[in-house]
């Protein structure tokens, strides 16, 4: 038998339920389910049950391997954008901006002004990349499973560039603006990154 | 998956050499297909395949597509250049490895080694 499509929206909704609720990987389980109940009689509700109650570990854990590999595949592409000729180019004048901002116009200005750039580009990762760390975090279920890789390193970012924003008296001024240079420069990389990504998903699942 | 241990380390060569021969298919048509070429003696779980196939897709040697059927999306996996490179090296990898195992198993009398 056929499955109809509200058939395929309640096995999307027991996934879902089961705790998998990244788009990419539910597409690829609701048609394995789909396809493995269709083999079966007409008592559709007792199978998606019954499928969902024998198989929920290894789909918790599957999912999980999902999210690995894809958050292996997003910082694979991280670390090509941040290799780039270009990008390289673009750190060492962002440090070069700051050093001589440091120098004209002291270290609290160049510190604030450095760390209001880092925040406009976690404000455009949330907001345009496609990573949106609220959505990742929170409302996965309108999210790729790579954004997950992101909104980690944006988390573990966050902690220690604020540290440093709030405590700059620990640091001399070079290794200041050089370690707001780098957060700068994986924000911006993570956002190129996540846009290019993103775009490839949206392409791939049409959704 | 049967014998596990056994099949675990050619179960990539295994999805490419199907890949190779039906150009593209879905994770449940390749389950399907194994189950059918060794008359259900091998039965690759979804928790053994589809980690196996996106590691694949990870490393550029499949390629996806996805495409609407029967009212829901179908993930399609296809050998990329590199990937069909990668599928022949492999199979020759794993013919020495049986002929290799075939001769330690099952040894055929040679007089030369007779002391």
């Amino acid at each position: 038998m056929k499955l109809t499509e509200k058939q395929i929206a309640l096995i999307d909704k027991a996934l879902i339920k089961a705790g998998i609720n990244y788009i990419d990987i539910r597409i690829e389980l609701t048609d394995h389910i789909a396809v493995a109940l269709e083999q079966k009689d007409e008592r559709f509700e007792h199978h998606l049950k019954g499928y969902i109650l024998q198989h929920k570990s290894e789909l918790k854990k599957l999912n999980r391997r999902f999210i690995g590999i894809a958050m292996g595949k997003a910082y694979k592409q991280l670390f090509i954008t941040m290799l780039k000729p270009l990008f390289l180019l673009i750190t060492a004048a962002v440090f070069a901006i700051g050093y001589a901002l440091n120098t004209f116009w002291g270290r609290a200005n160049t510190i604030l002004a450095l760390f209001l750039i880092y925040m406009a580009i976690c404000c455009l990762i949330t907001s345009l990349s496609g990573a949106n760390l609220f959505d990742a975090t929170f409302n996965r279920k309108k999210q790729y499973s790579y954004s997950f890789g992101f909104s980690f390193i944006y988390v573990l970012m966050y902690c220690p560039t604020m540290y440093l924003f709030l405590h700059q008296e620990y640091c001399s001024d070079k290794w200041l603006v050089f370690c707001f240079t780098i957060v700068v420069a994986l924000s911006l990389a993570m956002y190129v990154t996540a846009k290019k990504i993103g775009k490839k998903y949206k392409l791939q699942y049409h959704v | 998956m049967k014998n596990s241990q056994l099949y675990k380390g050619s179960l990539n060569t295994i999805i490419m050499k199907l890949l190779e021969e039906n150009g593209r298919m879905y994770g449940y048509e390749i389950t399907q297909k194994v189950k059918l070429i060794t008359k259900g003696e091998l039965n690759i779980t979804e928790g053994a395949l589809y980690p196996a196939l996106h590691k694949l897709e990870a490393d550029g040697l499949l390629d996806v597509e996805v495409e609407k059927v029967d009212n829901r999306m179908r993930k399609y996996y296809k050998l990329t250049e590199s990937g069909e490179k990668e599928t022949v090296n492999r199979l020759n990898e794993l013919e020495e490895f049986i002929k290799n195992m075939q001769s330690l198993v099952n040894p055929l009398p040679n007089p030369d080694l007779q002391f």
